[in-house]
């Protein structure tokens, strides 16, 4: 053998050996890894995340008392809603491929206006992720870290958003796509396993006290299920295959839809509305109650995992949303320069602004929630499409679709 | 090195300029031969003889010389004819000037110099003295063949080449290292690989710019994504028939000369869990296997944490029974259970790493020693609780389960962070750790391929090649992200 391969040489004299190429090479052109995109399945797993992520934690969230027997139904209501929310972002935001929100709230409202709504936006979503850090916070605090100081719980969640936030929205998308299928999966699984503890005679009568409440407890989802405007907003851009956008909205709120009406029916069915007028987290209380055969018992920390996944998928969103928009109106060579001042002012606000956990409860409660949400999910984004119908605005950069990969 | 001197028709002052260049080292021999008669042209061949076959040296070398040069007339002396007519050596190229001579007795070759005559004649008389193909034993299999890389990339090639002789099985070749000028090839088949993929690779290859290339390691972190990401992103293994797959899917393949280790490129995290033995073992066996994998990585990661995190916080989730006999075994323990899983995943590295380098019958005692002293003993002194051996010892086991070395490192190196971090914070900081991870994975791209990949970025052909092992008569696809090729490898028509 050594004598055979002696024969055939070494260095360049071996056989098979070919001239390597020497073009130069640019990695945006011709590498498809290289450009930023998602795809519509994880842009239907960040808006499921995004959902799941409130909706499994609070109770008044999804069922105010007394009303918690009809809540599962007000999880379709608000499903509807937010589809119609969703479709006013998405054609908005289909009239300018490749475009992020910012750069075409100039184009549609002039320089300045549209600076200064997208402004309003970056201070929303720091305001937003503000009160969320809080709120998640405090909920590992009174669930399991009773003596830890709580500055020390939001600073840990801003730290991994903005490790998240950092990696561009593609990482954010993924991490969407590795925690939507976990947390699905979870949730049934404690459904499965609290199955003893059901008794599905507790939903009945149903609208015993009329349609109107179970509309009205129905506020606080469709705020919720509303936030699916800003995470389509964020996504548009970035959807390798724009005709698929659309997919990724229905069917990403249909599972979100089915999971919460399941998770509602859940609660519903292992506690009585008096009882979840006490409760803040049922779902935790829920999990704890598992006991199967003395094995499998306790499973408290699976809900834990769950919501910190969520969270940080919610978060990492919101302020990849706020540096973006920073990025995009301040002109910046790399919104990840806006990230740490984001995060910091985030952080700052939650620390200074929320003093007890029933501050934060009442940030859910259905009016206020809605009447603060809702402009921002709804009226200007809507705002904003009419402007441009009527301006006749729309535009597509074929540089940045080219970069896209379109 | 040296300013570039052009070797002229003075023997001499030739033989001089490469003593010089070469700092007049002792074990340089410049061996005279007398061509064409006593009183004719003088002629040297000047090399190191611990770098050149001294069998083939005299054989196809000075003996043709001495006796073929009678045969050329002095007015045909030229190196042209000498290289055609007289030098028997299968591979031999004209230098003209002292640096390159030099460059080429460095790497093992015979420079035949001649009075009268410009340049040199540069005589390839390399020895090749490698060991054996033998198991490589850094990744046995169960089934499979038994040989693996060499010391040689030359041998390499050669084992590729027997394994797929196909014309499309290409090896683009480049020296490296400003100092060693290691041969480094490129490994890939035409048509199977995609174009951007290998026009990457070059291009960092191309920017690599260091005094020594001396193992694939220094390829490897040279040219890696994500350079402060602490997970391999190419798949380094010794065994030619894991490259040969892997090439058959449509990675690349690097080689360096010097090392029996290869490097695959991309490397997902998925890949790194695979053996060369899930192709060879049945469909469901392999699968299974790469299901275990997983599972020791998830141990081998979080299980101490987990003890940690539960013994320090969430007692709750032990059932009682169990909890029962953990507290009564924990109540002589001084320590807590941070500091406990600290020392005893401390010790196992230590005893991990003094095994590594350790004479193969040493090795055995220390881990002899190793279990009896620091188990036994240490929980006898009251130091750590049976139930922390029991997870020190699975997680060991375990990390030991995942195929490949640069994941296993990652992974017992990440384990120490997130320990700490269940120590303090509990469940809570155990899935802080795991997230940060976790995010880590997300960022990375090997070559442009998410590292994640297929679990991100779905892809249903992909996570039948890349998850579990699809049976050769079903219909099997290249890996759908890796290869430019996208027709299937085998199935039922092809049957």
């Amino acid at each position: 053998m050594n004598q055979e391969i002696n024969g055939q040489g070494q260095g360049a004299e071996y056989a098979g050996a070919v001239e390597t190429p020497n073009k130069s090479f640019n990695l945006e052109a011709t590498h498809p890894g290289a450009t930023v995109h998602i795809t519509w399945w994880q842009l239907a797993m960040l808006i499921l995340v995004n959902k799941l992520s409130m909706l499994t934690t609070y109770a008044p969230i999804i069922a105010t008392p007394p009303y918690v027997k009809e809540a599962w139904i007000s999880a379709f209501v608000a499903g509807v809603a937010g589809t119609v929310i969703a479709m006013i972002v998405y054609f908005l935001g289909k009239r300018f491929p490749g475009f992020t929100s910012f750069a075409y709230f100039e184009t549609v409202l002039g320089k300045w206006l549209g600076k200064t709504l997208g402004m309003i936006f970056v201070l929303y979503f720091i305001f937003t992720a503000g009160s969320y850090l809080h709120l998640f916070s405090e909920m590992i605090s009174a669930t399991s870290l009773r003596a830890t100081p709580l500055i020390v719980l939001t600073i840990s969640f801003a730290i991994l958003s903005l490790q998240a936030s950092a990696g561009g929205f593609e990482v954010v998308a993924r991490l969407g796509e590795v925690w939507g299928p976990v947390t699905g999966f979870s949730l049934i699984l404690l459904i499965f396993l609290s199955i003893p503890n059901m008794d599905f005679g507790r939903l009945i009568p149903m609208f015993d006290q009329g349609i109107t409440p179970m509309l009205e407890q129905s506020l606080t989802p469709i705020g919720v299920f509303g936030e699916i405007s800003w995470v389509v907003m964020l996504a548009m851009p970035f959807i390798a295959k724009p005709k698929d956008t659309l997919k990724g909205i229905l069917i990403g709120n249909a599972i979100s839809v089915l999971l919460v009406s399941l998770g509602a029916l859940f609660l519903a069915s292992i506690f009585d509305s008096a009882d979840i007028a006490h409760m803040t987290f049922p779902s935790y209380t829920a999990a704890r109650m598992i006991n199967i055969s003395e094995i499998i018992q306790r499973v408290e920390w699976l809900i834990s995992s769950i919501w910190i996944g969520t969270m940080t998928v919610k978060l990492s969103i919101l302020f990849y949303g706020a540096a973006a928009g920073v990025g995009s109106i301040f002109k910046l060579r790399e919104y990840r320069w806006a990230l740490p001042a984001v995060v910091a002012v985030s952080v700052l606000f939650t620390s200074l602004y929320y003093k007890t956990i029933f501050q934060g409860i009442d940030f859910f409660m259905p009016l206020s929630f809605l009447s603060l949400n809702i402009p921002f999910e709804l009226l200007l984004p809507g705002s904003v499409l009419i402007i441009a119908l009527l301006r006749h605005k729309k535009m597509s950069d074929p540089v940045q679709l080219n970069r896209l990969g379109r | 090195m040296n300013d570039k001197i052009d070797l002229t028709n003075n023997i001499q002052n030739n033989i001089n300029k490469i003593r010089k260049g070469l700092g007049n080292p002792s074990d340089l021999i410049i061996r005279s031969l007398a061509v064409g008669g006593l009183d004719s042209a003088e002629a040297v061949v000047v090399y190191i003889p611990e770098l050149i076959d001294n069998v083939i040296l005299g054989a196809q070398v000075i003996v043709p010389l001495t006796n073929g040069f009678n045969k050329l007339k002095k007015p045909h002396y030229s190196f042209k004819n000498i290289k055609d007519v007289l030098v028997a050596a299968p591979n031999v190229t004209e230098v003209s000037d002292a640096e390159t001579a030099i460059k080429e007795i460095l790497t093992g070759k015979t420079v035949l110099l001649v009075d009268g005559l410009n340049g040199a004649l540069s005589i390839s008389t390399k020895r090749q003295q490698w060991r054996d193909i033998n198991d490589p034993e850094s990744a046995m299999v169960t089934q499979g063949p038994r040989e693996g890389f060499v010391e040689s990339i030359a041998t390499n090639m050669a084992l590729i080449r027997k394994k797929v002789p196909s014309p499309d099985v290409r090896f683009d070749i480049k020296k490296l290292g400003r100092r060693t000028q290691t041969d480094v090839a490129v490994c890939y088949i035409e048509g199977i690989v995609r174009k951007e993929l290998l026009n990457e690779v070059q291009k960092r290859l191309k920017k690599i710019d260091i005094d020594a290339i001396l193992e694939t390691g220094y390829v490897a972190e040279l040219i890696r994504d994500g350079k402060y990401i602490p997970f391999p992103d190419s798949n380094i293994t010794e065994r030619p028939d894991l490259a040969v797959q892997k090439l058959l899917e449509g990675y690349a393949v690097i080689m360096v000369d010097g090392t029996p280790f290869v490097m695959i490129v991309p490397a997902r995290l998925a890949e790194l869990l695979h053996s060369a033995d899930d192709y060879y073992l049945n469909y469901y066996q392999a699968t299974s296997s790469r299901v275990i994998r997983w599972v020791a990585l998830f141990i081998s990661l979080l299980l101490p944490s987990f003890y940690v995190a539960v013994i320090s916080f969430n007692q709750e989730i032990i059932p009682d029974e169990l909890m029962y006999h953990i507290i009564r075994d924990r109540e002589v323990i001084a320590f807590p259970a941070l500091l406990e899983a600290f020392f005893m995943e401390s010790a196992f590295e230590i005893l991990r790493e003094a095994g590594l380098r350790m004479p193969k019958s040493i090795g055995q005692t220390i881990s002899i020693v190793g279990v009896l002293v620091v188990g036994e003993a240490a929980v006898r002194a009251g130091i750590v609780s049976p139930s922390m051996i029991v997870v020190v010892g699975l997680t060991a086991l375990s990390s030991f389960a995942i195929p490949n070395v640069g994941l296993a490192n990652s992974i017992r190196l990440l384990r120490f962070p997130i320990m700490f971090l269940s120590g303090m914070l509990g469940f809570y900081g155990l899935m802080f750790g795991f997230i940060i991870v976790l995010n880590l994975l997300l960022t990375l791209k090997s070559y442009g391929i998410p590292y994640l990949s297929p679990f991100v970025s779905i892809s249903p052909k992909d996570l039948k090649t890349v998850i579990w092992r699809t049976p050769w008569w079903s219909f099997i696809y290249k890996p759908t992200p890796v290869a430019a090729d996208k027709k299937r490898r085998g199935g039922k028509s092809n049957a």
